[in-house]
C-alpha cells in the first residue's frame, strides 16, 4: 500500500485538474466511438502504443529552441570576443584553426586577463539550462502523452499548466538523483582508486590502475541506471499525474520488472546518440574549408545532429512513457486490484499513418492511491 | 631535463582544449594554405608617400620594395615563401662526421664498486678516481660534488631555493637522503706515500650548512700534467624519489651517488657549484669502470655497456664501462620488462614497468627516427649502447632525465593516443645526449646551452617526425611543440634574461619559459625565417666543433656568426643576453580608388581646370607595418586584395616602420604581417592584422564551432 492516501492524493489531483483537459481516469470509461464531442480544446491520454516521439515533433523542435537560445547566450561571451579580435583579418578566423594553433595558443593567453569576464553569462546558463530544462522536458513528455480529442498534438499552452505542475516533482527528483549520483560516482573513484593503489604492489600501476578503472566504470554503468530510473520516474509523473514520491516507486516498479529490456532501450539509443556526435567530429573535421560556403553545410549538418539526439532522447522517454504505464497495468492485473493511477487507461489510440476512431471526453476522476508497495 | 614546467603546460593546455574542442577541423596545410588565384594587378607598382592623400599618410615610414612577382603563377602559389636569403658561408670541416675527434681527452678515470641494499635504500661505494691536470695551473685543491646531501636536510641550497610551488622536486622527501664519505686517500701524497684528505675537507662553507660542494685540501702541488690517483670509501642513503633520484618501493634511480670531481677549467679554476634546484652538472670527461652488485631478482640498467655479468651468492653483479663521457647512472628495480633493439648500430635498450609495453613500443619506435636524424644533424652517436628507463608512475619524478647514454622517459602507461608528450620527452632527453653529454657545457651556469638547445632540438625533431599536430593532434585540434614553447616564452620575455646562470633565475616558471622555451623560440625562428638549411648547418658546425669540448655561450655565437653572419649572431645574442623582443603590428591600411587628378592643367597652351573627379577603374592603397622591441627579424607582409588574391613582400626589420604601397585593379582588403607563423618571437599575433574599415573575414567557422559545442554542454547539462 503506498504510504501516500487516497485522501491525499484526491485532493491533490483535484485541485491541479485544469479545466480545459479532461483526465480518462480508467480505461472502462472511455468510449472509442462517437463523434468528437469538444475537439481540440480537450486533452486524452494516448494509448500505450501511441505514445511515439514521432507524435511530438513541435515539441522536440522547441526543446532544440531552447537549448539552441541557451547555447547561443553561452556562447556569446567568446564568439564577441574572437569576432572583436580575428574578425577584422583579411581571412577571418581561418588562421585560429590552422594547424600547429600558434594564433590559437597566442589568443588564449592574450585573452588571459579578461577571461574572468567571458566565463560568468556562459556558467549561469548552463546552470539555467540544468533547472529550466525541465519545462521543455516536461512540455515534451506532455505531448508525447497527450492528445487531444480530434487527435492532433496537444498544444503547449494546453501542456503548459501540466509542465508547470510536474516542474517541482521533477526539480525534487533531479536533485535527489543528482546527489545520489554523485555520491555513488564518489565511491566509485574512491573505491576505484584504493584498488588502484592497492593492488599496485602485486600487480604493477597498469594492471591495478586497469581493475581500479573496471570498478569505476562499473559505479558509472550503476549511474547510469539511477538516470534511467529518474526518467522513468519522470515518465511516471507524467503519465499518472502523481508526485515525486509516487513516480519514483512506479519507477522502480517497472525497472524491477524488466531491467534488462529499460536498460538497453535506454542504452542503445544513447549509443546512437554518441554515434552522431562522433559522426559530427568527424566530419567537422574533415571539413578544412574556411568558406562560407563550406560552412553552411556544415552547420546543417551539426543542427541535424542536435535535433536527431534530442529525437533520440525523445524516443527514450516515449519508450519509458510505454513502459510505465504497461509496468503499472501488469501490477495492477496480477494484483487483481481495480484502482488505478489517474492514467491508467488505454488511452487515445493514435497511430501515425491511418486515422483513428474519435473519443469521447470522461469525467474527471480523483486519482486512488497506486496499488504498490 | 625533461622541460616539465613548460612542456607539461602546454601540453596540458593543448589537452583542455582538446577535450573542449572536441570537433575542431584540421587546418590545411601551411603549403595549402587558402589562397587567391587571380592574377596579381598588371599594374601593380609601388607608390611613394605623396601620392598618398595627405590625411592617410604617414608618417617618414620607409616604403617597402616592389611587390612579389606580378604573375598568375606567383599569384596562384602566393605562400609560404621561401627562406630570406643569406649569403652562402664559406666551407667548413664541421660540415661533416669526418671531422670528428674518435674520443674525447680524459681527464679522469672513475673505477667503483657499487653494493645496494634495496631493502635499506642504500649503497656502499668504493672505488678509486685517477685525475689529470689539464688546465695550465697547479693545483692545490679539489672540489668534489657529493650531490645526494641535496636531500639531506632542509638547509641544503636545493630544498631552500624558492621555486615555486608545484615545480618539479618542490616536495620534500619522506625519507632523507644523503652521501657519506670516509676515505678519500691521495696515493701519490707528500714523499710518495698515501695521504689522507678527508679528515682535512671543508664539507661546507661557514655561513652555509650545504653539503652538496666540498673542499678538499692537497697536502701539495699537482703539476699541469700530472695524475693522481684518490682512493675513496663511500655510504649513500637513497631519498624517496624527489628528482632524477632516489627510491620507490623497490624501484631505485641512481643519479649523483658518488663523491664526483668538478670539472677544472682550462685556467687553472674549478668549475663548481653547489646542487641549485634548477641547475645540473658540469664535470669532466674520462671513463667509467662501474661494477654493480645488486640482489639477483632485481634487473639492471646504466650507462655503458656491460662487459662482465654474472650471478654469485644470489647477487647480481655487472661490470659496466664506457669512455669519453662525463657522468654515470643506474637503475635496479625487481619489475623492470625489458625490451631491445638495435638502431643505427645503436644497441638501445628499453626498460618499462609491467603493464607499459605500449608506451614502451612508442618510445622504441621515437627512437628509431631519432638517432638516425639527429646524427645526420648533429653528428654521429659515438657509443654502441643506449639504455632507455621508463620509470613507474608512482616514481614520475625519476621520468625525464638524462645521464650519458642512459636515460629515463616517462608517462602513464595508457600514452595517451593524440599526445604526444611520451615522444617529447623521448626526444628531448635523447637530445641531451649531445647537449650536455657530447658538447659538455656547464649546465649550472649557462643552463641555456644544453636545455635551451636541446628544447630546439627537440622540437625540431618532433616536427620533423610529424607536424602540424608535433605535440597534440587529438580530435582535430593540432597543437605543434614550437607554437606552445613560442606563446609560453613570450609571456617571460620581460621578466629575466634568457642566458644567466640557473640558481639566479627568481622563479621556476621563468626558467622554464627563458631557457627552455624563449631559446628555443628563438632558434626555431631562425630555422623558419632564414631556412632549415642555414639554421641546420650552423647547428651541426657547432655541434661537431665542440664534440667533448666545453663550449662557452661566446663559442655558441661564434659558431652562428660563421654559418648564418653577423647580423644573426646580434639577434640571437640580444634575444639570449639582453631581453630582445619583437612585435609586428600592422597599424593600419587603406584603400581608395583611383580617380583623375582634380585641379588646373596647361594642355596645349590651354588651361583646363578639372572640377570632377572622372574614377580610372583602379585602386591605391598601403598597408603600414611598425616594429617594436629590440630585434630585426625579416618579415613577410602580406596584402589581401578583393576576391582574396595575395601578394607579398618582405621587410628586412630594419628601422621602425615600413610602408608597403599598393596599386591595382583589385581593392585592397587588408595587410597580414608574417602570415606563416615564422617569427615566433612575434610578441602577439592579435596586432599582426588590419584590414580596410575593419572590415574582415569575420569569424564564421568560429561561430558555428562554438554554438554547436554549447549546445552540445546544453545537452550535457540539460535533464
Amino acid at each position: 500500500m503506498s504510504g501516500l492516501g487516497n485522501t491525499t492524493m484526491a485532493t491533490a489531483m483535484t485541485t491541479t485538474t485544469t479545466t480545459t483537459t479532461t483526465e480518462t481516469a480508467d480505461h472502462d470509461t472511455v468510449t472509442t466511438t462517437g463523434a468528437i464531442a469538444r475537439g481540440d480544446a480537450e486533452l486524452v491520454l494516448l494509448s500505450n502504443d501511441s505514445m511515439r516521439a514521432r507524435r511530438a515533433p513541435l515539441a522536440i523542435l522547441w526543446m532544440w529552441g531552447f537549448q539552441s537560445l541557451l547555447a547561443m547566450l553561452a556562447a556569446w561571451p567568446l564568439i564577441s570576443f574572437v569576432s572583436q579580435t580575428y574578425g577584422a583579418h583579411p581571412r577571418g578566423d581561418a588562421p585560429l584553426w590552422r594547424g600547429g594553433a600558434h594564433a590559437l595558443l597566442d589568443l588564449l593567453d592574450y585573452s588571459a586577463p579578461t577571461r574572468g569576464t567571458l566565463t560568468p553569462l556562459p556558467m549561469l546558463m548552463f546552470a539555467v539550462a540544468a533547472v529550466l530544462g525541465l519545462v521543455p522536458l516536461a512540455l515534451l513528455l506532455g505531448q508525447m502523452t497527450y492528445a487531444t480529442r480530434s487527435k492532433r498534438p496537444a498544444r503547449f499552452v494546453q501542456l503548459m499548466p501540466r509542465a508547470l505542475r510536474a516542474f517541482t516533482p521533477m526539480l525534487v527528483l533531479f536533485a535527489l538523483t543528482s546527489v545520489v549520483e554523485l555520491v555513488v560516482l564518489g565511491i566509485g573513484f574512491a573505491i576505484g582508486g584504493g584498488i588502484a593503489s592497492g593492488m599496485h604492489a602485486s600487480l604493477g600501476e597498469a594492471r591495478a590502475s586497469q581493475y581500479g578503472a573496471i570498478v569505476e566504470l562499473l559505479f558509472a554503468a550503476v549511474v547510469s541506471v539511477i538516470g534511467v530510473w529518474q526518467d522513468l520516474a519522470r515518465a511516471a509523473i507524467f503519465r499518472f499525474n502523481v508526485g515525486a514520491k509516487q513516480a519514483a516507486r512506479l519507477a522502480w516498479n517497472t525497472l524491477r520488472r524488466g531491467p534488462v529490456m529499460v536498460y538497453w532501450s535506454w542504452a542503445w539509443r544513447a549509443v546512437a546518440m554518441l554515434a552522431l556526435l562522433i559522426l559530427g567530429s568527424v566530419v567537422a573535421e574533415k571539413s578544412k574549408s574556411t568558406a562560407t560556403g563550406a560552412i553552411l553545410p556544415l552547420f546543417a549538418l551539426h543542427q541535424g545532429i542536435i535535433v536527431g539526439r534530442i529525437a533520440f532522447r525523445a524516443s527514450w522517454l516515449a519508450k519509458a512513457l510505454r513502459s510505465v504505464d504497461l509496468a503499472h497495468r501488469v501490477v495492477r492485473k496480477a494484483r487483481g486490484s481495480s484502482r488505478s493511477l489517474g492514467g491508467g487507461n488505454p488511452g487515445l489510440d493514435v497511430p501515425a499513418s491511418t486515422p483513428t476512431p474519435p473519443t469521447t471526453a470522461v469525467t474527471p476522476k480523483p486519482f486512488p492511491a497506486p496499488p504498490l508497495t | 631535463m625533461r622541460p616539465l614546467p613548460l612542456t607539461l603546460t602546454a601540453a596540458s593546455l593543448a589537452l583542455l582544449v582538446a577535450s573542449a574542442l572536441a570537433a575542431v577541423p584540421s587546418p590545411p596545410s601551411p603549403g595549402a594554405a587558402p589562397s587567391s588565384t587571380a592574377p596579381l594587378p598588371a599594374a601593380a607598382q609601388p607608390t611613394t608617400a605623396a601620392d598618398l592623400p595627405a590625411t592617410a599618410r604617414p608618417s617618414t615610414a620607409p616604403v617597402a620594395p616592389p611587390l612579389a612577382p606580378a604573375s598568375p603563377a606567383a599569384a596562384s602559389t602566393a605562400v609560404p615563401s621561401g627562406p630570406f636569403p643569406l649569403p652562402a658561408p664559406p666551407p667548413s670541416p664541421y660540415d661533416s662526421d669526418s671531422s670528428l675527434p674518435a674520443h674525447a681527452d680524459k681527464v679522469v678515470e672513475y673505477t667503483l664498486n657499487a653494493k645496494l641494499d634495496p631493502v635499506a635504500h642504500t649503497v656502499h661505494g668504493e672505488g678509486t678516481i685517477r685525475f689529470r691536470n689539464a688546465s695550465s695551473q697547479p693545483v692545490r685543491e679539489l672540489w668534489m660534488h657529493l650531490y645526494l646531501n641535496a636531500f639531506k636536510n632542509e638547509r641544503s641550497v636545493f630544498l631552500r631555493e624558492p621555486v615555486g610551488r608545484g615545480s618539479r622536486g618542490s616536495t620534500l622527501p619522506t625519507t632523507w637522503g644523503h652521501i657519506d664519505v670516509h676515505k678519500l686517500t691521495l696515493r701519490e701524497g707528500p714523499q710518495n706515500a698515501p695521504a689522507e684528505l678527508w679528515p682535512g675537507a671543508e664539507l661546507h662553507r661557514p655561513d652555509d650548512a650545504d653539503e652538496t660542494d666540498a673542499r678538499v685540501p692537497l697536502p701539495r702541488d699537482v703539476a699541469p700534467g700530472e695524475t693522481i690517483t684518490l682512493d675513496m670509501t663511500w655510504d649513500d642513503k637513497l631519498p624517496s624519489i624527489v628528482e632524477r633520484t632516489g627510491f620507490d618501493e623497490s624501484f631505485h634511480l641512481v643519479g649523483q651517488w658518488f663523491p664526483k670531481l668538478a670539472r677544472l677549467e682550462p685556467s687553472g679554476k674549478w668549475g663548481h657549484f653547489p646542487f641549485h634546484h634548477l641547475a645540473e652538472f658540469y664535470a669532466d670527461y674520462g671513463t667509467f669502470d662501474v661494477t654493480l652488485d645488486v640482489p639477483e631478482s632485481y634487473i639492471l640498467g646504466a650507462s655503458g655497456p656491460a662487459v662482465e655479468a654474472k650471478i654469485e651468492n644470489g647477487r647480481r653483479i655487472k661490470r659496466h664501462v664506457q669512455g669519453d663521457i662525463h657522468d654515470f647512472a643506474w637503475t635496479a628495480w625487481d619489475k623492470w620488462q625489458t625490451a631491445s633493439e638495435t638502431i643505427e648500430g645503436v644497441a638501445v635498450s628499453m626498460l618499462y614497468p609491467p603493464g607499459f609495453r605500449v608506451v614502451a613500443l612508442r618510445e622504441l619506435s621515437a627512437m628509431r627516427f631519432t638517432l638516425k636524424h639527429f646524427n645526420t644533424l648533429y653528428g654521429r652517436y659515438p657509443y654502441p649502447t643506449l639504455t632507455m628507463a621508463h620509470p613507474p608512475q608512482s616514481a614520475d619524478e625519476a621520468g625525464g632525465m638524462e645521464y650519458p647514454t642512459f636515460i629515463t622517459t616517462g608517462g602513464p602507461w595508457f600514452g595517451p593516443p593524440g599526445v604526444f608528450a611520451v615522444e617529447l620527452v623521448t626526444i628531448h632527453e635523447y637530445g641531451h645526449q649531445y647537449f650536455y653529454g657530447l658538447v659538455g657545457t656547464d649546465e649550472s651556469t649557462y643552463p641555456f646551452l644544453d636545455e635551451g638547445m636541446n628544447s630546439y632540438a627537440t622540437q625540431e625533431g618532433l616536427e620533423a617526425l610529424r607536424s602540424p599536430g608535433s605535440i597534440v593532434d587529438l580530435a582535430g585540434l593540432s597543437v605543434s611543440d614550437p607554437e606552445a614553447e613560442a606563446v609560453a616564452s613570450n609571456q617571460a620575455v620581460h621578466n629575466e634574461v634568457v642566458a644567466q646562470p640557473a640558481g639566479s633565475f627568481t622563479d621556476g616558471a621563468d626558467y622554464g619559459r627563458l631557457v627552455y622555451a624563449r631559446t628555443s623560440t628563438i632558434m626555431e625562428t631562425m630555422r623558419r625565417v632564414y631556412g632549415d638549411e642555414a639554421v641546420a648547418r650552423a647547428m651541426g658546425r657547432y655541434t661537431r666543433k665542440y664534440r667533448f669540448q666545453h663550449p662557452t655561450p661566446d663559442d655558441f655565437l661564434a659558431s652562428m656568426e660563421e654559418a648564418l653572419g653577423p647580423k644573426v649572431r646580434e639577434t640571437i645574442r640580444k634575444a639570449l643576453f639582453d631581453r630582445g623582443w619583437v612585435d609586428y603590428v600592422v597599424t593600419a591600411v587603406q584603400d581608395t580608388e583611383t580617380a583623375d587628378a582634380l585641379g588646373e592643367f596647361d594642355v596645349n597652351g590651354k588651361r583646363d581646370t578639372v572640377t570632377t573627379a572622372t574614377k580610372t577603374g583602379g585602386h591605391q592603397g598601403w598597408a603600414l607595418v611598425t616594429r617594436r622591441g629590440t630585434l630585426n627579424i625579416p618579415v613577410e607582409i602580406e596584402l589581401t586584395l578583393e576576391g582574396g588574391t595575395t601578394q607579398r613582400t618582405v621587410w628586412d626589420g630594419e628601422g621602425d616602420s615600413i610602408r608597403v604601397p599598393y596599386t591595382g585593379t583589385l581593392a585592397l582588403k587588408g595587410a597580414v604581417v608574417d602570415p606563416d607563423d615564422k617569427v615566433l618571437l612575434d610578441q602577439r599575433r592579435t596586432n599582426n592584422f588590419k584590414s580596410v574599415g575593419d572590415r574582415g573575414g569575420g569569424a564564421p567557422r568560429t561561430k558555428e564551432r562554438l554554438l554547436y559545442w554549447a549546445q552540445l554542454m546544453m545537452q550535457a547539462v540539460s535533464p
